[in-house]
């Protein structure tokens, strides 16, 4: 049995540092091609016979999750911290609607409308209306582990979706260090 | 795709033809010109700054530093700082010196995406996260000292 790349990231550097730069340039398309193909066979070794999901669906589902999180907890927290609140559930939102985007140019689609995403998403997270609303400290924990997650994953990816998600993890990281904290706070 | 830094008005001859290498080495151009400007920023910032300037020079010098330990590992000739540079604006006041910092933090910012778009390896895709998420951070930290909003950025470095 294969080990499935995507749970398992050592077979990764195994194969990658093989093939020197020096070739794929001299390859051009074809090293690209190559690499291509490396990555659909052994997505094709997993055992479920599932192509894999996109990493970036991860992040997107964490961006809606902490854009609802702020949002929510905008409503009930102390007005001098409400508009930040409220700029964090936007920019998670740019950040979803960014990686939308992506998604689709990768899987060769066109762009979904945002509005029925959204709708489907606030649904599931309907049932559990009695639950006391996020705090300002939920909603800085949720992004600081979505910042670090994002700063995982972002040296792993190449080209535009290394550059894209780096400036997501750069905003997680500034949201919580800086924007989340009261001004004149402790630097 | 991020464009590279802006190129100076005389191309350095020595900028190498390998996108992940010409990424760098502008990068480690932008934060010559950066710990430059940031000598003068310090000289017209209030007393209260004194922390966050020394502290992001420190991180501008590391990774200026790291830059020319990278290049010169890969014989790439290493861009000098200039003599002099040219303010991209006039500097006499506090608030003048904060919004010429954060400028410098938005450039390096872009520089270091560019490093992560062109980067042939994890680990310099690592380093360039770093330089980035440091110089949003610092953005942050002086937009808040402007009282300027919004104080976070969401695509720090890029133009989506």
């Amino acid at each position: 049995m294969l080990a499935v790349p995507s749970h398992d990231p050592s077979p990764d550097p195994g194969y990658l540092p093989a093939l020197s730069r020096r070739r794929v340039l001299l390859g051009g398309g074809r090293g690209l091609l190559a690499l291509a193909l490396v990555g659909t066979a052994a997505a094709a070794c997993g055992s479920s016979g599932q192509p894999e999901p996109d990493p970036l669906e991860a992040e997107l589902s964490a961006a809606r999750a902490d854009s609802e999180l702020a949002a929510a907890a905008a409503k009930a927290s102390p007005p001098e911290m409400a508009p930040a609140l409220i700029e964090v559930s936007a920019v998670r939102t740019r950040h979803a609607t960014a990686l939308i985007e992506e998604l689709s140019r990768a899987a060769g689609k066109p762009t979904p409308t945002p509005g029925a995403e959204t709708t489907s998403a606030t649904a599931t997270a309907q049932p559990t209306p009695p639950a006391p609303p996020p705090t300002l400290q939920d909603v800085v924990i949720a992004l600081r582990r979505s910042g670090e997650n994002a700063a995982k994953l972002a040296p792993t990816l190449s080209g535009y979706r290394a550059g894209l998600l780096g400036s997501i993890a750069a905003a997680c990281t500034t949201t919580w260090m800086v924007g989340l904290q009261p001004v004149g706070g402790p630097r | 795709m991020t464009a590279p830094n802006q190129p100076p008005a005389t191309p350095d001859p020595d900028r190498p033809e390998d996108a992940d290498q010409a990424a760098l080495f502008d990068a480690l151009a932008t934060e010559h010109g950066t710990i430059y400007g940031y000598g003068i920023v310090s000289a017209h910032v209030m007393p209260e700054q004194n922390e966050l300037v020394s502290q992001t020079l420190l991180e501008h010098r590391g990774r200026r530093e790291a830059a020319i330990a990278m290049l010169t590992e890969r014989s790439v000739k290493v861009p000098l700082p200039a003599a002099g540079y040219q303010l991209p604006m006039a500097v006499t006041k506090s608030t003048e010196a904060a919004k010429l910092a954060i400028r410098m933090e938005n450039d390096c910012a872009v520089a270091w995406r560019a490093v992560m778009e062109q980067a042939n390896s994890e680990q310099d895709r690592a380093f360039a996260l770093t330089g980035l998420t440091q110089c949003a951070v610092t953005a942050a930290r002086w937009r808040q000292v402007l009282g300027a909003w919004p104080v976070i950025e969401a695509f720090p470095g890029g133009n989506e």
